[in-house]
């Protein structure tokens, strides 16, 4: 759990965090309409810290991340800030993004299949990606480096694996092989973007481990987005509750997920099978989320929400500190004005 | 009538790229109850649904339905009997045809048992109020629908002629988890309704564990522990369970890392398939893959470390 | 084409499953398929009231042969026995056309039947079906059409069932390949534990999804039919003179290619025209029957 509190994104010290994000919105254009997925996201990353965004299907927590590294050129229109070490990031000319991207922030994707080359060997993607970043100066040591990273993310043998092409690795070991070129140059901040949704859950499990162990190694700062709570709860460090493009919670993953203030987090995890529950008796919410393109006025969780209020529906609650370290959009999750001065 | 309503013995299925999918799986599955099947990907749950119903032939072994042989059937009896062998699919984007409407796709089955065309469309529109969809949603295509409601017309499809036996492949694995709440509560319902046994198969232990009256455990074409599911998630016998159960995320136990990754199908290891990830292997491992052995009555696992009793099993 | 089918929101990546329950919107063909659908649909009109309006087309004058064109009274100039150009061109319509569409039709029907029947089949009908359909594919097409249009001897109908031959092979390929497709995916597998009979299965749940794709590339068959069929009349195993069809004009005016070199270009240009505008008219429907894009989330 982290130690230093935050009571306001606007009033901390910004200059320290590896990644600020604030008010991030993403509008995807095309020729006939522009389409809003994430709508308003604000959080703050600390060195070593991690931090997990949870979502369901179109809640924009996939295009966040991948909004933070600028991955859709032409195709959205991203705004409102993010930055690296107090350095604006968004707007930056392509050479220098470039150069960020793979150095200073690394991604590791959901499928590690279509992250890797299929005719390139493992080896070579890696010793391109250390001469890309000035890592490594001659082959020798590219090659060796290589190595000791595929050796360092638990690849038994590392030299056979960097002469194989990806299709004759199994699923794991690929997502191995992305998570070495990801930290191959000591990125500050790693996105993982559902890094073991692909996976079996035997690997699943050896591959949540790697990236902990990473981090715990490094310091680098995680950026984790997940849509399962189990994934969630394991991994600590603070989390975001995404629906329908907006952050509707945020705090240490613990309290959220142990005392869940917003309905939305509350009702997901009701709906979590779990030992206990009588059969047909989850606790399921209403409907389907809404659709990306097709999110509801006022708060998008109201026409789901079993604790609307009729203004609900016109007003989409700003996300407000609703206990020390938390917050949470929805004036129910609020308990009262006394909370608020506190705040 | 017997409590039985499918039994599978000895079940053996080798693909032509010489992948064992299945090797020597029995089941049973009885009246109205729920049978979980549980593995990773490649752990042959997927065949063994597919052999049970009867859309893929075993290499050798039998599955009955009601005390008759699927295997030995003629196609005409296979038809007849398939209003009573339904399947849920997995995929929600491919488990209706793109090109038919919600009420084309029910009422196909409707007349493949010879329901009369005047009572077809009444009738889908009764089963897709029961799954809880409207009657103007019956004139959709399959695009125009979410994840949840187009598993919610399979679910209807399956159900539309009052089958005994519903196959659920992963019917609810690519739903989102508010959904998929929603879809277990309806197939929870519905087999209270109607008496439908379901055979649930799926990665996920949690959902299986919640379904499911008894589980059965998959690993490596074959199954290696059967238990009722209160029993498997309290007290699992097999180490790959236990693994299993460790690994599944937010239960909060102590976790078992399982190291190295599940053995090719098409090659694997002597002995206990398992054996390459165990443990608590040992040498005696390696010699022959152990028989499921009873721990209680309705509990059976094969491992050379579980202690058989002397209690005759039922469970299989 | 009355169709409506929704454009995916494919400009949305990276965020799941989402269900794309956009408003619908109508999927338009582009310009040029636009065009191509005129052009065609001209042809057509053509071909059905164009002989009503212009005089006999053999009606020769031996006195007015090989007037140019823009002469009083043959607007596309006289042929060398001194018949209309023009007159023989709009009657050469219905002929051309006809030996554009019936053998596409044909080979629909049988193509569509034979694909989606070794797609459905088990490893040896396939092999048998598919095998001896590949026969075809040894010899040329327009070679194998010559041939049997020569041993069937001359006349519209040994060119008709000729092209129809050739052309069963390649619709039954891309129907093969659509129902071969299709039998991999979940709502296959439903159907058939569904206790439906094949057959309908074949009609029911396949033939919806392959006809799409049959009626695109049968559609830009035609335009290779009607080369095929004035291929044939050229060497003059279709249509026997006087009548008036293009490939036979072509043929009859390339004599006079030194003294009236453009008199073989105006049925030749015909030809070019009706085919390319069959074949734009297909890349058209493909993209307007395309509904695959939603079908992925």
């Amino acid at each position: 759990m982290t130690t230093s509190l935050e009571k306001d994104p606007a009033a901390t010290d910004t200059t320290v965090a590896p990644l600020q994000v604030t008010d991030l919105t993403t509008t995807f254009v095309s020729r006939h309409r522009s389409v809003d997925v994430v709508r308003g996201v604000s959080f703050t990353l600390r060195r070593g810290e991690t931090m997990m965004l949870l979502g369901e299907s179109g809640s924009g927590k996939s295009v966040t991340a991948r909004s933070i590294m600028q991955l859709y050129g032409s195709a959205a229109k991203i705004g409102g800030s993010v930055t690296m070490n107090g350095r604006e990031l968004l707007g930056l000319p392509a050479p220098e993004l470039r150069s960020l991207r793979g150095g200073q922030v690394a991604l590791i994707p959901q499928d590690p299949t279509g992250a890797l080359d299929p005719l390139r060997r493992i080896g070579s993607q890696l010793v391109e990606v250390l001469g890309v970043h000035g890592v490594a100066t001659t082959k020798q040591a590219a090659r060796r480096r290589a190595e000791e990273l595929l050796a360092m993310v638990g690849i038994p043998d590392p030299k056979r694996v960097a002469d194989s092409y990806p299709h004759q690795l199994s699923g794991g070991m690929r997502q191995r092989a992305v998570i070495a070129i990801a930290v191959s140059c000591d990125p500050q901040v790693l996105i993982a973007d559902e890094p073991t949704t692909a996976l079996d859950v035997t690997v699943q499990a050896q591959i949540l481990e790697l990236i902990v162990e990473l981090q715990q190694r490094s310091g680098t700062a995680v950026l984790m987005v997940t849509h399962d709570v189990g994934v969630a709860r394991d991994f600590g460090g603070r989390i975001g509750v995404m629906y329908a493009g907006r952050l509707v919670e945020e705090g240490p993953a613990a309290q959220v997920l142990g005392e869940p203030r917003h309905p939305y987090t509350s009702g997901l995890l009701a709906a979590l099978p779990t030992p206990g529950v009588a059969r047909g008796a989850l606790r399921s919410i209403v409907g389907s989320p809404p659709p990306v393109g097709a999110f509801p006025a006022g708060c998008a969780f109201a026409p789901r929400c079993p604790q609307a209020r009729p203004s609900c529906h016109e007003q989409d609650p700003p996300l407000v500190t609703v206990a020390p370290d938390r917050a949470a959009a929805c004036p129910v999750a609020n308990p009262g004005p006394a909370q608020e001065r506190a705040a | 009538m017997s409590d039985v309503l499918l039994e599978a013995t000895g079940l053996n299925k080798t693909f032509g790229n010489g992948v064992r999918a299945v090797a020597d799986v029995s089941l049973t599955v009885h009246r109205g109850e729920t049978l979980g099947v549980v593995g990773e990907s490649g752990c042959g749950k997927s065949t063994t649904g597919k052999i049970l119903l009867g859309l893929l032939a075993p290499d050798s072994g039998d599955v009955t339905f009601d005390g008759e042989s699927i295997p030995a059937m003629n196609r005409a009896r296979l038809r007849a009997l398939r209003a009573r062998l339904q399947v849920v699919p997995q995929n929600p984007q491919t488990s209706l045809n793109p090109r038919l409407t919600v009420r084309s796709s029910i009422e196909f089955n409707l007349r493949a048992h010879g329901v009369a065309r005047a009572e077809r469309g009444p009738r889908v529109l009764a089963l897709l109020d029961r799954v809880g969809l409207t009657a103007a949603q019956s004139e959709r295509f399959p695009h125009e629908l979410s994840g949840g409601q187009l598993q919610r017309v399979a679910i209807a499809r399956a159900l539309s002629t009052s089958p005994d036996l519903v196959v659920c492949d992963e019917a609810v694995s690519a739903l989102d988890k508010s959904v998929q709440a929603q879809v277990l509560n309806l197939l929870a319902d519905l087999q209270r309704e109607t008496g439908v046994a379901f055979l649930f198969i799926s990665h996920d232990l949690a959902v299986v564990e919640h379904i499911s009256d008894r589980v059965a455990v998959m690993y490596l074409g074959r199954v290696v522990e059967v238990a009722s599911a209160e029993r498997l998630w309290e007290a699992p016998q097999h180490p790959y369970t236990t693994a299993l159960l460790s690994a599944t995320p937010g239960q909060g136990r102590e976790r078992i890392v399982l190291h190295g990754e599940l053995p090719s199908p098409a090659n694997p290891p002597s002995g206990c398939g398992f054996r390459t990830r165990c443990p608590v292997a040992e040498d005696v491992c390696a010699d022959d893959w152990p028989a499921l052995v009873p721990v209680t009555p309705t509990h059976a696992a094969a491992c050379v470390h579980v202690t058989p009793q002397a209690v005759p099993a039922t469970a299989g | 084409m009355t169709a409506t089918i929704e454009a995916s929101p494919n400009a949305v990546p990276g965020s799941g499953a989402a269900p794309t329950t956009a408003p619908r919107r109508r999927r338009r063909m582009t310009v040029s398929a636009r065009i191509a659908a005129g052009v065609v649909a001209l042809i057509v009109l053509v071909a059905i009231v164009g002989p009503l309006l212009v005089g006999d087309p053999n009606a020769g004058d031996a006195a007015r042969r090989l007037l140019p064109a823009g002469s009083a009274g043959h607007i596309l100039g006289t042929d060398g026995q001194g018949r209309d150009v023009f007159a023989r061109l709009i009657d050469g319509t219905r002929l051309s056309l006809l030996a554009g569409l019936v053998p596409v039709l044909f080979a629909a029907v049988v193509g569509t039947t034979l694909g989606v029947t070794a797609g459905l089949s088990g490893k040896w009908g396939h092999r048998a079906i598919m095998r001896t359909l590949d026969v075809f594919y040894a010899f040329p097409a327009v070679l194998l059409a010559i041939a049997i249009a020569a041993a069937l001897g001359s006349g519209i109908s040994n060119s008709i069932i000729a092209l129809a031959v050739i052309l069963v092979p390649p619709v039954a390929r891309v129907a093969e390949t659509e129902t071969r497709r299709l039998a991999d995916l979940d709502y296959m597998d439903a159907a058939r534990a569904s206790g439906a009979s094949r057959l309908a299965i074949a009609t029911r749940q396949v033939l919806p999804n392959v006809a799409p794709p049959v009626v695109v590339y049968c559609t830009a068959l035609i335009g290779l039919s009607i080369v095929y069929a004035a291929g044939l009349s050229f060497l003059g195993l279709g249509v026997s003179p006087p009548t008036a069809e293009w490939g036979l004009m072509v043929s009859d005016h390339t004599q006079y290619i030194y003294t009236a070199p453009f008199l073989a270009a105006i049925p030749a240009l015909a030809i070019l025209v009706a085919s390319v505008a069959f074949n734009v008219l297909g890349d058209g429907l493909r993209d307007l029957l395309d509904v695959r894009s939603e079908a992925r989330a």
